[in-house]
């Protein structure tokens, strides 16, 4: 047995009291409210009812008159404890139910003796449903009383039993009841047809009745949370009664932008359908600040952390698979699952090389705390007050993080100064290079030195970027709300770049390094940190439109990438087996 | 590595572990738990044969935040003094630490602690590599995890543990920090009774569920912006 029943409780008969007080209770308090409970002492009084022959008239409310007295339950008696073993559990984050659990109920040997009187005449007339003509002068119309005793012994139960643990209580239903009993009646002549009865009543018992027993009683454990939880319900239940309602008449419906209106009805049939109107205007593609879901990871691939912003110093290990998903030109690339799996880490050669920011990293950490959060759920900071005197387990750590401080404070003295020095001299100018950097160790491999000059127009907007990198506050307030997003242009510089005996050799692969291109670790550059203040889809019109007035040469390449943009096909074309599928359901 | 840790030396003191798991024990006694919980206890306590790795990477003024942070909850103001300190620390732990948890949870119907259903945990293989900020300031020392930091090893673990994990789901998406980035949990349910019955072991989504828990509380309460402060002020400078 995996349970461990408190085998005390049934050494000392407080179990077997216990449950016979609840056992009476539950029993003649149903027969009085008539509730299902108690389906099974029902059928039993019927039975015992039409046997003796009086049960030619008594209506469905009179049917527990029979009973004289109350049901008493006499004597309870488990001999050995019941064994109860889990057999499997399984724990769900749905709401519905909280842990699932099944389990094997086995118990042996219990005895349970049941007292009550009946209730009986041969010659009961029911004076008062008849005509006062009809009936003669009764001299004595009492009933007579008969106990009856009934005890079932050597109850021997195995069942096999889901249980469901949820926020309003317990929800129990047996799968595999194997039941087993002596059963004996103090009168002779009821007891084949009681026991006949009870057995087929057992089913209803065990599918209905116990559970629905179980679940009542349970629901006084829960009845604090469950009773706060319907005040809520109440509270929510008046706030929507009060909040005035809207009520459209068809004049209104005159009165609203048939603009609005034919929006509003473009949105609910592009997702009833699922089709995104490529080419037509005024669909999420195009609406900036709207974004698609298919979009979604690539834009939260953006979101500002620590892997996005030293991107430049993640593993080599990355860096290689991207490299070979390039050589194979593979379809198998999955670009959710890489930006998925690209946790918040930051690169270990960043500290290694010391070039960290620790404001930076407070910065992208508080960002992300703010996202993760409400607005109102401020960060925890928990105060323990330590006493130095007394030998606790958690002063003794503290203390070894004391001991360490003297030593850092008298050995080190002079070398965090300078630490301190380079890293504030570095950061300003520091940044500026690293966009530049970045081209050059992605195009060296096929470029010449010479050629490394062209994408001018980034490190002219490098006094925006290092604006941007700078995660304050109140300087994100100062920059404009919508960056431009320079994607674009470092495409088309690339491009551009590329010696045309290369871009010949490499025809085949174009779609592919296209595709590669959004997933690039270039463009996870700093300068798209700033996304978040920024509502915009990464691929919005606009920022392209933008890019284009800045190097017109580039436009009509430009034109045509944003054509491809408009609608899903941005891939270069390729929808279909090689493309993962739209990630609805997930 | 910049602290040389004589890990051998608490290694070889067989005392010590003794000695923690007592005082861990002490502590859970000592703490009040809810009624459908009972017992909880330390089985076994072992630190393990693998030192920690700590290297210092910076020692700073403190950060305004931690100034801003205390002086909102409390009247009076704590201004920058020269003798606060800052320390940039870089933690990694990837050793042999053990804990066996057991606890029991209890029925209190119909009868007070009338059934109850032992459970224990093991935890090993406790793995983490992570930026930690250590501030000293007017005699408070504030603890505050940063950032995790890449370690082939302990990456390429976590993406095994959560396979199915909802690949686009927005919430799940960007952790900031998790601390612990690997942890073997093993639980044990039931107890047999004279060689009868079953013991549920390694039940998955359980230990998965706890870990997550775990997780999740380490981010809330310890991980920056939040912090942990631990208060050396004597009792009659507060006073003051």
């Amino acid at each position: 047995m995996s349970f461990r029943f408190n085998s005390q409780a049934f050494e000392d008969n407080s179990f077997n009291e216990k449950i016979r007080e609840k056992l009476t209770q539950a029993l003649n308090s149903s027969s009085s409210d008539s509730i299902s409970p108690k389906v099974t002492k029902t059928t039993m009084g019927e039975g015992s009812k039409s046997n003796k022959g009086g049960g030619e008239s008594g209506g469905k409310s009179r049917k527990f008159d029979i009973l004289k007295s109350g049901i008493s339950v006499s004597k309870v008696n488990f001999p050995t404890t019941p064994q109860l073993e889990i057999l499997d559990l399984d724990i769900s984050a749905q709401p519905r139910s909280l842990v699932k659990g099944i389990c094997k109920i086995s118990c042996k040997d219990a005895m349970l003796q049941i007292q009550t009187e009946v209730e009986a005449n041969l010659l009961l007339v029911y004076s008062e449903c008849s005509p006062s003509f009809a009936t003669p002068n009764m001299i004595c119309n009492d009933s007579f009383t008969i106990p009856i005793t009934m005890v079932f012994s050597e109850i021997r139960l195995e069942a096999i039993t889901n249980i469901f643990v949820k926020h309003s209580g317990i929800g129990i239903s047996f799968n595999d009841v194997n039941l087993d009993f002596k059963f004996d009646c103090s009168m002779k002549i009821l007891q084949s047809t009681i026991e006949r009865r009870l057995k087929n009543s057992m089913h209803l018992l065990f599918k209905e009745v116990l559970p629905s027993v179980i679940f009542s009683m349970s629901q006084s454990l829960f009845l604090s949370e469950a009773s706060r939880s319907q005040e809520m319900h109440n509270e929510s239940r008046i706030d929507s009664r009060q909040s005035p309602r809207v009520v459209l008449d068809e004049s209104d419906l005159q009165e609203l932008s048939p603009a609005n209106m034919l929006k509003l009805s473009t949105l609910i049939s592009s997702r009833q359908t699922l089709s995104l109107h490529g080419t037509v205007l005024n669909v999420p593609s195009t609406i900036p600040g709207c974004l698609e879901r298919q979009n979604l990871h690539r834009f939260n691939s953006r979101i500002p952390s620590l892997s996005n912003y030293y991107s430049f110093y993640t593993e080599e290990k990355s860096r290689q698979t991207e490299v070979k998903r390039n050589v194979l030109g593979s379809s198998v690339s999955l670009p959710h699952t890489l930006f998925a799996a690209n946790p918040n880490l930051l690169p270990g050669r960043v500290l290694q090389e010391g070039v960290y920011d620790l404001h930076t990293i407070t910065g992208i950490q508080n960002r992300i705390f703010e996202r993760s959060t409400d607005e109102n759920e401020r960060p925890k900071r928990r105060r323990l007050k330590i006493k130095m005197s007394k030998h606790k387990p958690e002063s003794e750590t503290s203390r070894e993080d004391e001991a360490r401080q003297p030593e850092g404070r008298t050995e080190p003295k002079s070398r965090p100064q300078q630490q301190l020095l380079s890293t504030f001299e570095v950061s300003p100018h520091g940044q500026a290079p690293t966009p530049v950097d970045i081209d050059s160790t992605i195009s060296t491999p096929a470029i010449p030195d010479t050629q490394i000059t062209s994408p001018k127009p980034l490190s002219i907007r490098n006094p925006i970027l290092s604006d941007v990198e700078k995660m304050d506050f109140e300087d994100t307030s100062t920059i404009p709300l919508v960056t431009p997003l320079k994607l674009p242009v470092s495409i088309t510089s690339k491009y551009f770049n590329c010696p045309s005996e290369r871009t010949s050799v490499q025809n085949p692969r174009r779609y592919s390094s296209q595709r590669i291109n959004w997933e690039d670790p270039m463009f996870n550059k700093p300068e798209l940190s700033n996304l978040r203040t920024s509502l915009y889809s990464p691929i919005a019109r606009n920022s392209l439109l933008n890019s284009t007035k800045e190097l017109p040469e580039h436009g009509r390449l430009l034109d045509n990438r944003s054509l491809s943009f408009v609608g899903l096909n941005f891939k270069g074309g390729k929808w279909g087996n090689n493309d993962d599928p739209p990630p609805y359901g997930s | 590595m910049s602290f040389d840790i004589h890990w051998s030396n608490l290694e070889s003191d067989t005392r010590l572990n003794e000695s923690i798991k007592n005082h861990l024990n002490a502590y859970l006694g000592s703490i009040s738990l809810p009624s459908y919980v009972c017992n909880l206890r330390i089985l076994d306590f072992s630190l393990g044969k693998i030192a920690p790795n700590i290297t210092l990477r910076e020692i700073s003024d403190p950060l305004d935040e931690f100034y801003a942070g205390l002086n909102e909850d409390e009247p009076g103001v704590i201004t920058p003094s020269p003798n606060d300190i800052q320390f940039l620390v870089e933690v990694e732990y990837k050793g042999d630490l053990l804990v066996t948890l057991a606890a029991e949870l209890v029925l209190n119907y119909p009868s007070n602690g009338f059934m109850t259903l032992p459970v224990k945990l093991t935890i090993s293989n406790v793995g983490l590599h992570s930026l930690c900020l250590v501030t000293y300031l007017s005699k408070r020392l504030l603890i505050s995890f940063l950032c995790d930091i890449s370690d082939a090893d302990l990456d390429g673990n976590e993406s095994l543990l959560d396979p199915k994990g909802r690949v686009l789901s927005p919430r799940r998406f960007l952790e900031r920090i998790s601390i612990i980035r690997n942890m073997k949990i093993e639980t044990e349910i039931g107890q047999q009774h004279s060689g009868e019955g079953s013991v549920l072991r390694s039940v998955g989504r359980l230990e998965q569920f706890l870990l997550e828990i775990f997780k999740d509380f380490l981010r809330k309460e310890v991980s920056w912006p939040s912090w942990i402060e631990l208060d050396f002020n004597d009792d009659n400078q507060e006073d003051l």
